[in-house]
């Protein structure tokens, strides 16, 4: 057989498997949703409201979740938390104190929507200013403000967060 | 012949010298693909990755804590901290060691209960623990105690956090507790003596960040030693690998020895237990031999009124 010849068809055979395995790999690395903000974003950083749509499955929700970091799953957590008071979903909210916190400070769902409604504007915009781990509970300085008025005087606040497992959490903050 | 009829023949060719060779290249890549694949949609538990890790010690020179003993380390640790916070004094007690006790608490439960009730001072605190360094099979662990569980007041009103380093040794058998940053003592028994001096030193007392000597030191003459008064500088340190450090208690104490008179003190000096360095020696730097002595004596009428004036070092090894 005539020599280039070999080797064109050897040079082909190779190609042809370099490419299939080209084509396998990229199809194994499709970029990730997990959001890798560095923790000094923790600062300053104003928050987007990182709802789930309701497509997201649990089982989604976990998987990227376990791609953040601690600081980002915080973050996380407290949209949910702030989203269901932006949206006037009290219930799902008071779900998500921590119980003894909800025995001392409000014993009913009243309590808690009376001190919701007095304290926090109609649009909810949040500000972290710094975050602490003690042990496993994480403490979050917020600001929250209103977006839509600048008159609106900042409520500052700790949340007081504790992961659970990926997407099961419980919190509470500073009632003043 | 052209071209294509040659390139025809050429691959029947290549296929029939070639084509077992590439059927199982072929297989064997089929194979490996088909496996990646599974691999890759084997259903796994995501979980979330903490920069807590109690287990893994922070300073890592004396490794991690064996397999074996993880679990009972943690669950003496956990036992005597949940005693403290319910204020179960003679159990907590009980958990110490002799050593402990006696350094830390003159073996008087009266004074481990104050120091339980200041630092644990509500039923409701909360603590955490970090293992921190662990040499010769002593564990010692950062733990952070919290004087209200802030997940349950949401950091209303605030809160105060308290550290301190607990180490957990095994005590005939037993795994025991030695609290506040305290160690354990250990006996020494050197002996060292000139025409003026006798020196023994019977033992130390060693803290995570302190060591402490315990001297007996005797004045054989009929004139008053002083041995450190603050007047001159360095005037007792220790050797450490060639480091020399100052006591740091005599700042406040003065070793001022009367004719024929015996002192029982301790000489403190930092260092981290888990440092890996030696203590060569004690270094008595400025020893006065004073024919008479008021303690109003400035350095310089000491000095004058001195017979000798000397340094004497008392190795430790």
């Amino acid at each position: 057989m005539d020599k280039k010849l070999k080797i064109v068809l050897i040079a082909m055979a190779i190609l042809g498997l370099i490419a299939l395995n080209l084509i396998v790999f990229l199809n194994a690395h499709e970029p990730q949703t997990a959001d890798n903000n560095n923790e000094t974003n923790i600062i300053n950083t104003i928050v987007e409201h990182n709802i789930a749509t309701e497509e997201e499955t649990e089982a989604d929700r976990k998987e990227m979740l376990s791609n953040s970091t601690e600081a980002t799953r915080m973050k996380t957590y407290i949209g949910q938390y702030i989203s269901a008071i932006d949206s006037k979903d009290y219930e799902t909210a008071y779900n998500m104190l921590y119980q003894e916190f909800r025995n001392t400070y409000f014993k009913t769902l009243e309590e808690f929507i009376t001190y919701v409604e007095n304290k926090y504007p109609d649009e909810i915009m949040i500000t972290y200013n710094n975050m602490e781990r003690e042990g496993t509970i994480y403490i979050i300085s917020i600001s929250i403000q209103n977006p839509l008025d600048s008159n609106f005087q900042a409520v500052e606040q700790n949340i007081v967060i504790q992961e659970k497992d990926l997407n099961n959490f419980t919190l509470s903050f500073n009632v003043e | 012949m052209t071209f294509n009829s040659k390139l025809t023949l050429a691959i029947r060719n290549f296929f029939k010298k070639y084509g077992k060779i590439l059927f199982i290249v072929f297989i064997v890549w089929l194979i490996i693909f088909l496996f990646n694949t599974y691999l890759k949609n084997i259903q796994r538990e995501p979980i979330a990755t903490n920069t807590y890790n109690p287990d893994n010690p922070v300073i890592e020179y004396g490794g991690s804590i064996p397999n074996s003993e993880k679990e009972p380390v943690k669950n003496t640790l956990d036992t005597y901290l949940k005693y403290c916070k319910n204020k179960q004094y003679e159990n907590a007690y009980n958990m110490l060691t002799d050593d402990c006790k006696k350094y830390m608490y003159e073996n008087n439960i009266t004074n481990f209960q104050e120091y339980v009730d200041n630092i644990f001072s509500t039923y409701n605190s909360y603590s955490y623990n970090q293992n921190y360094s662990n040499v010769d099979n002593k564990y010692i662990y950062d733990v952070t105690i919290l004087n209200s569980n802030i997940l349950a007041t949401g950091t209303t009103g605030g809160y105060d956090s308290y550290k301190e380093k607990i180490t957990i040794v095994n005590e005939n058998g037993t795994k025991k507790i030695a609290n506040q940053g305290y160690i354990d003592n250990e006996e020494i028994g050197i002996e060292a003596e000139d025409d003026y001096l006798r020196i023994k030193i019977a033992s130390k007392d060693m803290s995570y960040s302190r060591v402490g000597y315990n001297l007996e030191i005797t004045n054989k003459t009929t004139r008053t030693i002083v041995v450190s008064d603050k007047q001159a500088s360095k005037e007792v340190t220790l050797n450490v690998d060639g480091e020399y450090r100052t006591a740091n208690n005599l700042d406040i104490e003065n070793i001022i020895l009367e004719p024929g008179e015996t002192q029982t003190i301790q000489l403190i000096f930092d260092k981290y237990y888990d440092s890996n360095r030696n203590d060569l020696e004690i270094n008595f730097n400025y020893i006065r031999v004073l024919n008479n002595y008021n303690e109003n004596m400035a350095l310089e009428e000491q000095n004058a009124a001195a017979i000798r004036i000397y340094s004497y070092n008392v190795g430790l090894k």
